[in-house]
């Protein structure tokens, strides 16, 4: 990159540092998708949407590419500078700019990290409900790029469900919103079209949320079962029951085994799978539910329901599943996340596929996932230094998209699409289909240096470093809240 | 012979002697009283592109159609050379209870999907204002939606997946059938409410809900504006399971009175709760409700109303009715949840002659204001909007005028001012339909 482009950069944000040294770089190489490297030429750290602006504008007049990147968590290689140029980090844009409880609203910048706004909300009674696992670490603009999900998206949905408004710097760095606090803006609904874009179609520097009540009353239940088709059977039947559960998390024997080794919540170590059911919302009733989630449970051959006595004990189980990636890295030294979505009636004969798959290959898969919306996330354990498993590894995580999508269903649930899986994205849809996809990205980004090129081949490599995180907020986390809302208008 | 004549010979090639309608056959299918020179009524997908192909040929205008009921929503068209109407593709291709997913085409009319999915305790959760003729494309393409909005949303929150026709007459799809996806662009998003200015939707994939068990509800009369407030917190504060919360004032509440022939107690405004539970569940909730009512500080106390079963089914289905008041000036006002109050007021204010009827999604701040025609002129009406303009503006909101005397529309800003965002919108629309073939000058700012 040209010396005078680094100069005007830094100009831009001083007295804050670019980083340009290599060393400095490597962090910045990949995301949490790490088989595939690529380093920027320069990181650079905006404070405020004026920065971004002129970043953009520098960018686009110059033809340089740039990406922005939030905590790095993304499993799917979003945030990669695949033809170098510039990485926006976002982390300094870190603020609550509003909280509006009585019209249920929040605004924020989209560095903050995700758990510190329900956090900041816990007080008055709220909280933000999308909670992808990493929500610890990973921050709400990236949450926005990938439309994430997490275990209580079941009934509540995921961030598109919950984003109601959007600043967004486009690409020729002119600023625009799109939506807002107040719900059904006229016009063609810009909001949802850019959630999911995978930070192809602009810079997000303010996000206006819902953010939800607390519920009244939660029970969580884990029930055991000798098989995974069992767990299956009785998430089927829970569902057709039509009882809609805020969480429905299923983990096989081999996470049971991890997780218990991890934090020794005393789960049965011979359990072939358990199910974390939670229900949340008005006391009247609850109890009946959960009455009814046990009995089926019990007609598909459980060995034994148990019931969160306390809150102790629930924050217990899930970190128990909010760390069960951690706890699978310590089983192996590398693992891949898939991230494949099928109808659930096909539960049992996904995982059925999966085992086959396991045999066929001669690796141990792993599965923890969001078993109530059909979502699966098997993790595949490896070797690195072994280059024949890594390449069995690869033909192992092939196959298990290609079951999915026989299968009715999808190539991802709230991973994303990013560099990892865009040639499979034919399996899917046509060519007619993907030119409209591309023409959209045309209309916000002709230029193609936003996060240029992740529409690429798929290197079918997928693995993930574990990020993990204490449900339980730490000195350091409390800080950062606080810092986060020093200057939050806050309304009763 | 002319372009026309000579697509209506080829039109009827495709789609029959019987299903290309001219004239005085085609009148039913005017867009805002203006005729269409040709109805199309295509069978299936093919015939639907080839619809779109042959108009794109002769330089025809296409305007898509479900079941009429919401065609009011848009700006006046200039000239409309072709309807295409969807109302013949109305099968359920499928439906798998235990997915709790089902795709249809979109010119099922969704009191028939409702039927179908209610045999296996299931519905989708949209109930905008619908008449037998409603289809489901109709919905999606205005973004219709009604009071369970609050606890379901609209459709962004329930359609999965979407297969359109481009005017260019190819067939593309988004979405999938499955619950959760990322995968690719979320063009769902993009089609919903887009008034089928970018293409025209085929088949719909849904995420449906189980029935709730059984619903109550609940009336709440309030002395005055002053006490809107207070309620509307206290309701969105308490632990319920509350799927609407509706506001009304006395005019809209006795017109309710009128069409459904159930009492309903008269006062400055009321609040129509509707609770989801068993009997023992919902009473529980009705008895919290009332225990904080009475620890409010109000101008007056609050009177709650219980209505039997038969009657509460009446009150919902007129309420929703309602939306399709002949001689009214129907607009749709959008604002911050907490600034009903201060509009309620502001409407007072004008004290306008006959009064307007207000019907709010109150725990959603939408709100259907109507001004009754009267025996009020063209110039009259457009002062009125004028007033009401004032008021939302006042608030930050945002207004479309969703139906009103064709002599109006064209005189007002049927979706109020255009963003900051409008230039992408116009870009989607360039790219989508470069020859500006759909619905066109229908939209916001003139799509
Ligand atoms: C242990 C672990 C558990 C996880 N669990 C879940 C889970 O339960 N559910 C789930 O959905 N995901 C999960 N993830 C994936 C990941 O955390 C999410 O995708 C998350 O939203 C990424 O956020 P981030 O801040 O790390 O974004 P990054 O990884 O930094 O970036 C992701 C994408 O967002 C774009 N982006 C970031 N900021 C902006 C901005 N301001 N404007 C525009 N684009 C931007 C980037 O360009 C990139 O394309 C998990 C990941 C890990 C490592």
């Amino acid at each position: 990159m040209e010396q005078s482009v680094l100069q005007e950069l830094a100009a831009i944000v001083a007295p804050q540092p670019l980083l340009t040294q290599p060393e400095e770089l490597l962090v910045y190489e990949c995301d949490g998708h790490t088989l595939d490297k690529a380093p920027p030429d320069v990181v650079v750290f905006p404070t405020n949407t004026e920065q971004v602006i002129a970043i953009v504008k520098l960018a686009s007049r110059h033809g340089v590419p740039f990406v922005a990147r939030g905590a790095g968590t993304g499993l799917s290689g979003g945030a990669l500078a695949l033809e170098g140029g510039i990485v926006i980090e976002m982390c300094r844009m870190n603020k609550i700019l509003e909280i509006d409880y009585g019209n249920q609203r929040a605004v924020v910048q989209p560095g903050l990290v995700n758990l510190h706004l329900s956090l900041a909300v816990a007080d008055g009674g709220f909280y933000y409900a999308p909670d992808p696992s990493s929500q610890g670490s990973c921050t709400i603009g990236g949450n926005v790029a990938e439309n994430s999900g997490g275990p209580h998206t079941l009934k509540y949905g995921v961030t598109t469900n919950h984003v109601l408004g959007l600043e967004v710097v486009l690409p020729n760095g002119d600023l625009v919103h799109f939506g807002g606090a107040i719900l059904d803006t006229p016009g063609y609904d810009l909001t949802g079209l850019f959630v999911g874009s995978e930070g192809t179609f602009g810079i997000v520097t303010s996000v206006t949320v819902r953010i939800m009540r607390k519920p009244q009353a939660v029970k969580t239940l884990l029930a055991f079962f000798e098989t995974v088709e069992a767990a299956s059977n009785a998430v089927s039947g829970i569902i057709s029951a039509g009882i809609i559960p805020a969480a429905l998390e299923m983990m096989d024997n081999l996470t049971i085994q991890a997780v218990e080794a991890a934090i020794q919540a005393g789960l049965p170590l011979d359990a072939g799978a358990l199910l974390l059911i939670e229900l949340d919302g008005i006391e009247d009733g609850m109890e009946a539910d959960a009455q009814r989630i046990s009995d089926i449970c019990q007609q598909n051959d459980c060995q034994n329901v148990r019931v969160a006595q306390d809150d102790a004990e629930r924050a217990l189980l899930w970190k128990g599943r909010k760390e069960a990636f951690g706890a699978i890295g310590r089983l192996t030294p590398n693992y891949y996340t898939h991230d494949g979505v099928i109808p659930r009636t096909r539960l049992p004969e996904a995982l059925t596929r999966l085992q086959l798959i396991s045999h066929r290959y001669g690796l141990r898969i792993a599965n923890v996932f969001h078993a109530g919306d059909g979502n699966l996330h098997p993790l595949v354990l490896y070797d690195e230094r072994d280059s024949e498993e890594v390449e069995r590894v690869l033909k192992a995580g092939h196959d298990i998209l290609q079951a999915c999508v026989d299968l009715g269903g999808v190539l991802s649930g709230e991973h994303g699409i990013g560099l990892e899986k865009k040639n499979c994205m034919s399996w899917l849809f046509s060519e007619a289909d993907l030119d409209v996809m591309r023409r959209v990205r045309e209309v916000f980004n002709p230029q193609e240096l936003c996060n240029p090129n992740k529409v690429i081949p798929l290197r079918g490599r997928c693995r993930c470093g574990a990020v993990t995180h204490d449900d339980t907020p730490d000195h350091e986390t409390h800080e950062a809240v606080a810092a986060a809302m020093q200057d939050a208008h806050v309304h009763a | 012979m002319s372009t026309l004549d000579d697509l209506a010979t080829s039109l009827q090639s495709v789609v029959g002697d019987e299903h290309l309608l001219t004239d005085a056959a085609a009148a039913p299918y005017a867009v805002d009283d203006v005729l269409p020179s040709l109805v199309a009524l295509p069978e299936d997908e093919a015939q639907v592109a080839d619809v779109l192909r042959l108009a794109d040929e002769h330089d025809a205008t296409v305007f898509p159609r479900g079941g009429g009921s919401h065609l009011p929503l848009g700006a006046t068209p200039e000239r409309v050379d072709v309807v295409l109407s969807v109302e013949r593709l109305r099968r359920q291709l499928a439906y798998e209870p235990g997915d709790m997913t089902t795709t249809v085409q979109a010119g099922m009319p969704l009191g028939h999907l409702q039927g179908v999915l209610g045999a296996q305790g299931q519905f989708v959760a949209l109930d905008p204002p619908a008449t037998a003729a409603t289809t489901i494309g109709g919905v999606i393409a205005t973004n219709a939606s009604g009071p369970r909005r609050l606890l379901y949303g609209t459709a962004r929150d329930l359609v999965l997946g979407i297969s359109v026709v481009t005017a260019d007459g190819n067939r593309t799809k988004a979405g999938g059938r499955v619950v959760k996806n990322v995968t690719g662009y979320d063009l769902t998003k993009l089609y919903i409410g887009s008034l089928g200015t970018l293409a025209v939707a085929l088949e719909l994939t849904f995420k449906v809900h189980p029935l709730p068990p059984a619903e109550a509800t609940l009336g709440v009369a309030c002395a005055g504006q002053a006490d809107i407030l207070p309620v509307l917190t206290a309701f969105l504060r308490l632990p319920l399971r509350l799927n609407s919360l509706e506001l009304l004032n006395t005019a809209a509440m006795a017109a309710l009175q009128a069409n459904s022939g159930v009492a309903v107690p008269m006062s400055p405004y009321l609040f129509l709760a509707r609770l989801e539970g068993d009997a023992a569940v919902t009473a529980g909730q009705k008895e919290r409700i009332a225990e904080t009512l009475r620890g409010l500080s109000l101008s007056a106390p609050a009177v709650t109303q219980d209505w039997q079963p038969e009657e509460q089914q009446r009150l919902w289905s007129c309420l929703a009715a309602q939306a399709f008041l002949p001689d009214s000036v129907t607009a749709k006002v959008g604002l911050r949840i907490n600034d009903l109050a201060a509009f309620c007021a502001d409407i007072e204010a004008l004290s306008t002659d006959p009064p307007w009827l207000l019907h709010a999604h109150a725990g959603n701040g939408i709100v259907s204001v109507q001004i009754p025609v009267g025996d009020g002129n063209e110039e009259t009406l457009l002062v009125q909007i004028q007033s009401l303009d004032a008021c939302v503006a006042r608030l930050n909101g945002h207004r479309v005028i969703e139906r009103a005397p064709v002599a109006v529309k064209r005189r007002c800003e049927v979706w109020g001012p255009v963003g900051d965002n409008f230039a992408v919108m116009q870009a989607l629309k360039a790219s989508y339909d470069p020859k500006r073939r759909l619905n066109p000058g229908r939209f916001i700012g003139g799509l």
